[in-house]
Parts: structure tokens; C-alpha cells; sequence
């Protein structure tokens, strides 16, 4: 017998040798792959002939399924749909409000729109239907006999089509805790400048007393800016026409410094978003400026609040807010177009619209024959701050930056963090910011 | 019959008999082995540089049906013009340089106190490690607590200081923000700096130290002629590691600044974010990337030429 032989034998009595371990290494993953490629195990029992037919699903994308009433509500919807029908399973698919813009946008550019339904911001709507994404929604409303939808609609239509359905229209207004009012004995302001000192004899510092919140942290952009665009009002001001920014206007100039005043005199500086919202829950901050879609949220986050909560009256001449409407859309790459329809038709049958509004305590109706008159009379914190104003929409204050406003409000409140931090004037921010805010409209144009 | 031994000391077959197939495959299995890593790298790590490099020479809109168009060097005239591109580069120089110092001089500390026997001492060293296993977002909420202006316990300490009179703003302030990112920064890090500096103390032959003292050398001398020479080595890669990691942090400013307060943290990977998924600028982003990219190579060769000079030396 030969060495050579010898060896081989001499090896095979080792415990594991090299090519051992590799051999049984690719045998192992041979059978890895093969267990990889079988068809999926059958059940034990036959599916049989009277099985339910497979449902096709639809994946719905949105920020809210978690968000208090409104996820509990739309939760529900969701699950109404797929028993009141066979055929369709629809899916809800939950992103971060913080992320979704980007997500979106990015998604898109690195390959298509994801998902089959998809709610929008009124920022991210244009852009979608710019871009050609999306599938028109006319028949919707032929199929529910829908008349009379909001003229906020306008904004989503092109070429003719309507490519939108508003979900949700959401008004800024003042929010204040009746309590702390009738502590300090103060009744609501008329104006801005009142609006201050009420603010001001609603703060005690050294008691951790705040008379107003809004964020103001560039930590938090998103809030930042969806707070900040509405100090544009108070003095009849738009932050830009066409592609013109209008940021040393004086309307704004005069807006930005109002916020000033009431960050230096009135607001717990430093304080992120959520510790701004635990102020308010705890009766620490006595008033701010929140949209009317946030209000039913305190029912469940701060049960003991929500009987306090009133609205003050816009406290300016033109009494303008901003409305934001947000629509649900179908993509138009979508595998399931007429699925996805099928849900949206549901949802916007009048019956169901108005009870998903009312379950979402949300109180302007894109369809307005929907609204019921007890359900409005039952909200106390309606009137007079979120009824009876003149709004606007970002559109209407943005231009044509609207398709770029995420873009547009990293700007404005970069500089203006300046103004709140770092003692520059809100004229030499601002002047700044115009500048850039140019450079951004000639790199979109 | 003669009996041949390949390199790796395995026998293969006599001289003049034709090689098994499945043996001249044994010949590829190296190439084998490291066919998933380098699919890998370059999948995951080369591919998106190279097309990192390549968006920087276009010009991307996001969400438009626009075509991507070549702008050449557009994107690295408009970086270098740009003041603010100047600023990122000062501040994540400063904020580098001195999250190097803090870090390493406090795990320098630490080591040095850790090698010396006391009670307790396996717990201790445990515990020196926390900060380095704890996940920055955690990390990050809870420094949010401490430095609330309203609620934050640092504010209790910071009031009995004189002419204190009200809660800082401490990630308000440009200099306190700042301040704390090196602070916040060095504390997740030195821990590990630390366990690596120990090691390499541990390594140093005690008889040496036992010959000094018998000259007559002090703790001073000893540290100087013995310690310091003796982890050298270590300190030097872990300068530059200190360096890569620094460069690159990105959780704890992003959370606890994003960038602000005037700029004044904001890192060059924290402007890179901020222009790709704030402003959508994506092909000027990837122009910043790179720039970076090559910050990052510049301190690697620095770090490669050490070592090969240390080996020269050594040979």
C-alpha cells in the first residue's frame, strides 16, 4: 500500500479535516438550496374545492394607523371593507409622518411610487400628479353621485382629471386651555399684538408657565415649518408668487417678528416638539397653534384636557388661516388599479365618508352635504376658532413652491433659527434666505 | 513512488498521474472563498460609490419626470464656491479634532486607572464598558432628558454655579451645542479606546518597569520612557480610528441638533443628509459625499503610511 494511500487513510480517521468540513459544508448548502427551491409545504389537509378564492390585496399607505382615533377609525375602515366584500384584502401599511415625504420621493426616484393606495400631504400631492404618477379618480365620484366636492380640489386636478380625494382637510387655529384663561382672567385677543400680551400674562417661567407653544427646534424641520408657514397670515402676507420668493416682503418680515416676540416672551425655549405637547397636556403651556385634525387626538392622550379646549378667534384683521387638504391617490404603476378604486369608492360613499370624518373628530367635509349639523354643534372647541374663517391653501401661500415646499421651509427656518438663537435681525435672515430661496427656483425651473 | 506537497502542505497526487478533476478544482477554491466578499463589497460598497461619483458629475431631480442630465464639474465648482461647504469643513475638523482628544485622553485615564489592582475590579471594568454598549438612540433620548431646559437635571448643577440665574439653553447656545456634541460623542466612545489602550498595557513587560524604578525612575519618568513608548502603536491606530469614527458620526447630531443651531454642529455627513433628504439637492449631495469620501481615503493613507513606515522600521 502506498504512502499516498496511507494518508488518505490516515485521514479519513481524523475527527474533520479540511475537505471534510468542505465537503460537508457544500453538501449542507446543496441541500439548503434544494430546500430553498421545493414548493412551499402543502397542508395536511386538501384545501378542498369549497376553499374561499384567493383575495387579491391591496397595500395602503399611509402615516396615521397609529395615530389615536384617526388610526383606530381608519383601522377599522379597513377591516369594514374586507368583510363587506370577498374579493379584495385590503392591507394598511404604517410610515412615520417625520418619514414619509422622503420615503415617497425617494422611492420614487430609485425605482416607482410604492404601494397600490397612498395618502398625501398637500405639498407631496402636486408633485405626485406633476410627475404623472397617479391614476384619475373622476370615476369615483360618478359612481357615488358626489356633486358638490370642495373647491380645495381644484389643486388636484390636471389636464381635467381629478387625481386626489381629500381624507382630511386640516385648518390651523388658536387652541387654549379655558382654565388658564379664566386663572389669569384673560379673554381672547383681537389682534396680534394682544395676542402677545395675553401670551406674556400667561407665561410665569420660574413656575415652568409657558403662554404659547410652536416648534421652533431645526432639529424637528418638518414641524418647524408646518408651524412656521402660517405667520404669514397676521399680516396678509404669502410667502412666495409664481417662482418668486417674497421673503423680504413686509408682511413676512412683520409675521417672523411676531413670532419673535412671542418665543422671547411666551414660549419654553428650547423645548422640543414633545415636550411642547406634555406642556400643553399638563396645562404647563396655556394656548398654540394646532390644526384642527390634531384636537381629537387629546381625547385619548389627555382625556382630562379635551373638556378644557377652546378655540380663540383668529386674531387678525383678514381672520385667514390655512386649511391643508389631504388626498388619497392610486398609483398609476399599481398592479391593482381597479382594487385600489374599489376601496377608495367605499370610502367616499357619503355614508361612509361622514362617519369616517366624524369617527377622526376632523370638522371640514369635502363633502359638505355629508357634514351633520349635531355632530358639529357637539364639538366645543369648534367655534369661534376653526369656523367661519377665510382659508387658504399652501398653494395659495407658496406658489409655485409648492412643489418644493419641504425645500422651500428648510430654508425659511434655517435662517430664521438664527433670528431665535444666534441675535440676527429678521431682515439680514431673511435677506439671506431670499437669496437662496432664488437659487432654489432657478435650479426647479 | 514520489509523493508531491502543494503549498499549503497538503499531498497531492504522484508525479506523472493525471490530477482528479475535482482535485484541479482545489486549485479555485481560494477564488471561491472569496467570491461572496468581493460580490458583496462590490455590490454594496463599490457600486454605490462608483454611482455616488458618477450622480456627482449629473444633475438628478427627485420625483420628476426630467432626465437626469451630465453638468461635468457644475456640482464641484458650485461645493468649493460655497461658503457654507467651508463652514461644514471647519466645523467637523473642530468636532473630529476634538472628540479625538476627549475620547482618547479620557479612555487613556480610564485604562491607565483599570490596570492598576483594586477591589472590585472586574465589576468596574464591566461597567466602564456601558456607554460603549448602550444604542446611540437611547443614548440620545436620554441626553435630550438631561438637557432639556425645562426639565433636565444637568439644570439643577448648572443654577448653583454663580451669575446662573435661569436653564441654559444648552443645545441652543452655538458654543454649549457644540460642547456637548464632543461631550456626548467622546462618553459613547471612549469606552472601547479604553479596553483597546488596556490591552496594550498589559502587554508592556513589567520587568522593564521593575528596571526603572531600580535607576531610580519616578511615575512620571516611568509613564514617559516606559508607557508611552510601550503603546504608541495602539495610540496611533487608535488616533486614526478615533478619526473615522468621528468623521462619520451622524445619530447623535442628527437627533439631538440636526445641524443647529446655526450650523454650528453640522458635520459634513449631517450637510450631505440635509441637502439629499431636506432640500432634495441630491446630485450636489453626492458632490459633498464625495468630498467626503476622499477625507475619509486622505486619513486611511495617512493611517497605511504609518504602518508601512512602522514595519520599515522594524525590518
Amino acid at each position: 500500500m502506498s504512502d499516498y494511500t496511507n494518508r488518505r487513510q490516515e485521514g479519513s480517521r481524523r475527527t474533520l479535516n479540511r475537505r471534510d468540513f468542505l465537503r460537508s459544508a457544500s453538501a449542507l448548502a446543496g441541500l439548503g438550496l434544494l430546500a430553498a427551491c421545493a414548493p412551499a409545504a402543502q397542508p395536511a389537509t386538501d384545501a378542498g374545492a369549497d376553499a374561499p378564492a384567493e383575495r387579491t390585496t391591496v397595500r395602503y399607505l399611509s402615516w396615521w394607523f397609529e395615530e389615536g382615533n384617526r388610526g383606530e377609525t381608519w383601522n377599522n375602515f379597513v377591516d369594514e371593507f374586507n368583510e363587506y366584500q370577498a374579493e379584495i384584502e385590503v392591507v394598511a401599511e404604517n410610515i412615520p409622518f417625520d418619514q414619509y415625504t422622503t420615503k415617497t420621493i425617494v422611492g420614487t426616484q430609485s425605482g416607482q411610487l410604492d404601494g397600490d393606495i397612498i395618502m398625501a400631504t398637500p405639498e407631496l400631492a402636486p408633485r405626485l400628479i406633476q410627475s404623472d404618477l397617479l391614476v384619475p379618480l373622476d370615476d369615483v365620484l360618478i359612481r357615488n353621485d358626489i356633486t358638490d366636492l370642495s373647491s380645495a380640489h381644484d389643486a388636484l386636478r390636471k389636464d381635467g382629471n381629478l387625481y386626489g380625494l381629500d381624507m382630511v382637510t386640516v385648518a390651523f387655529g388658536i387652541l387654549y386651555n379655558k382654565d388658564r384663561y379664566e386663572e389669569a382672567n384673560i379673554t381672547p385677543a383681537t389682534t396680534p399684538q394682544e395676542w402677545v400680551d395675553v401670551s406674556a400674562a400667561l407665561t410665569d417661567r420660574e413656575n415652568q408657565k409657558y403662554g404659547f407653544f410652536a416648534t421652533h427646534l431645526v432639529s424637528e424641520p418638518s414641524d418647524f415649518w408646518f408651524q412656521l408657514e402660517v405667520w404669514c397670515m397676521p399680516y396678509d402676507g404669502i410667502w412666495a408668487e409664481g417662482t418668486t420668493p417674497l421673503l423680504t416682503s413686509d408682511p413676512i418680515i412683520q409675521g417672523l417678528k411676531l413670532f419673535k416676540q412671542m418665543y422671547d416672551v411666551a414660549m419654553p425655549q428650547g423645548a422640543d416638539n414633545p415636550t411642547g405637547y406634555r406642556l400643553f397636556q399638563n396645562g404647563d403651556v396655556a394656548q398654540g397653534l394646532y390644526v384642527s385634525a390634531a384636537v381629537g387626538a387629546f381625547t385619548k392622550d389627555a382625556p382630562d384636557l379635551y373638556p378644557k379646549l377652546r378655540s380663540a378667534p383668529i386674531p387678525w384683521e383678514t381672520n385667514k388661516s390655512i386649511a391643508r387638504i389631504h388626498p388619497m391617490m392610486i398609483n398609476k404603476d399599481s398592479e391593482v388599479v381597479e382594487e385600489s378604486m374599489e376601496f377608495v369608492t367605499y370610502m367616499y360613499e357619503p355614508d361612509n365618508y361622514r362617519r369616517m370624518v366624524e369617527g377622526c373628530e376632523d370638522v371640514i367635509f369635502a363633502q359638505p352635504s355629508a357634514a351633520r349639523q349635531e355632530y358639529l354643534d357637539g364639538l366645543e372647541w369648534l367655534k369661534p376658532g376653526f369656523f367661519g374663517v377665510d382659508y387658504l391653501t399652501p398653494f395659495d401661500i407658496v406658489g409655485d413652491f409648492v412643489y418644493n415646499f419641504n425645500e422651500f421651509g428648510q430654508i425659511v427656518i434655517t435662517n430664521f433659527a438664527d433670528v431665535l438663537i444666534a441675535g440676527k435681525s429678521v431682515e439680514e435672515a431673511m435677506e439671506t434666505a431670499q437669496v437662496q430661496a432664488e437659487d432654489l427656483a432657478d435650479r426647479i425651473s | 513512488m514520489s509523493e508531491r506537497v502543494d503549498a499549503d502542505g497538503l499531498a497531492g497526487p504522484p508525479r506523472g498521474v493525471k490530477a482528479h478533476p475535482l482535485l484541479r478544482r482545489r486549485y479555485l477554491l481560494p477564488f471561491a472563498l472569496v467570491l461572496p466578499i468581493v460580490l458583496y463589497e462590490g455590490l454594496l460598497i463599490v457600486y454605490p460609490i462608483v454611482q455616488g461619483i458618477f450622480g456627482s458629475f449629473t444633475r438628478i431631480e427627485l420625483a420628476s419626470s426630467a432626465a437626469t442630465t451630465w453638468v461635468g464639474w457644475d456640482n464641484y465648482e458650485r461645493m468649493f464656491s460655497d461658503p457654507a461647504f467651508w463652514k461644514v469643513i471647519r466645523v467637523t475638523l473642530l468636532f473630529t479634532g476634538l472628540v479625538i482628544v476627549v475620547a482618547l485622553t479620557v479612555g487613556l485615564l480610564t485604562a491607565l486607572l483599570f490596570n492598576r489592582p483594586f477591589r472590585f475590579r472586574p465589576f468596574a471594568r464591566g461597567m466602564l464598558m456601558m456607554p460603549w454598549a448602550i444604542p446611540e438612540v437611547p443614548v440620545v433620548m436620554i441626553f435630550i432628558w438631561i438637557l432639556s431646559p425645562q426639565f433636565g437635571v444637568v439644570n439643577i448643577l448648572a443654577r448653583m454655579l454663580p451669575g446662573v440665574t435661569k436653564n441654559p439653553q444648552w443645545l441652543q447656545v452655538p458654543e454649549l451645542a457644540m460642547g456637548w456634541m464632543v461631550l456626548i460623542s467622546s462618553w459613547k466612545a471612549f469606552p472601547f479606546y479604553s479596553l483597546v489602550i488596556l490591552a496594550a498595557l498589559q502587554a508592556i513587560p513589567q520587568e522593564l518597569y521593575e528596571s526603572a524604578r531600580v535607576d531610580g525612575a519616578n511615575r512620571l519618568q516611568l509613564f514617559w520612557n516606559i508607557t508611552f513608548p510601550g503603546i504608541g502603536s495602539t495610540l496611533e491606530l487608535l488616533v486614526v480610528l478615533a478619526a473615522i469614527f468621528s468623521f462619520k458620526q451622524f445619530t447623535i447630531i442628527f437627533l439631538m441638533t440636526g445641524g443647529g443651531p446655526s450650523g454650528t454642529t453640522e458635520t459634513i455627513v449631517i450637510r450631505i443628509f440635509n441637502t439629499a433628504f431636506r432640500f432634495y439637492d441630491y446630485s450636489y449631495a453626492t458632490a459633498l459625499g464625495v468630498a467626503g469620501f476622499v477625507v475619509s481615503l486622505a486619513v486611511a493613507l495617512v493611517f497605511i503610511m504609518m504602518q508601512v513606515r512602522r514595519a520599515g522600521d522594524s525590518a
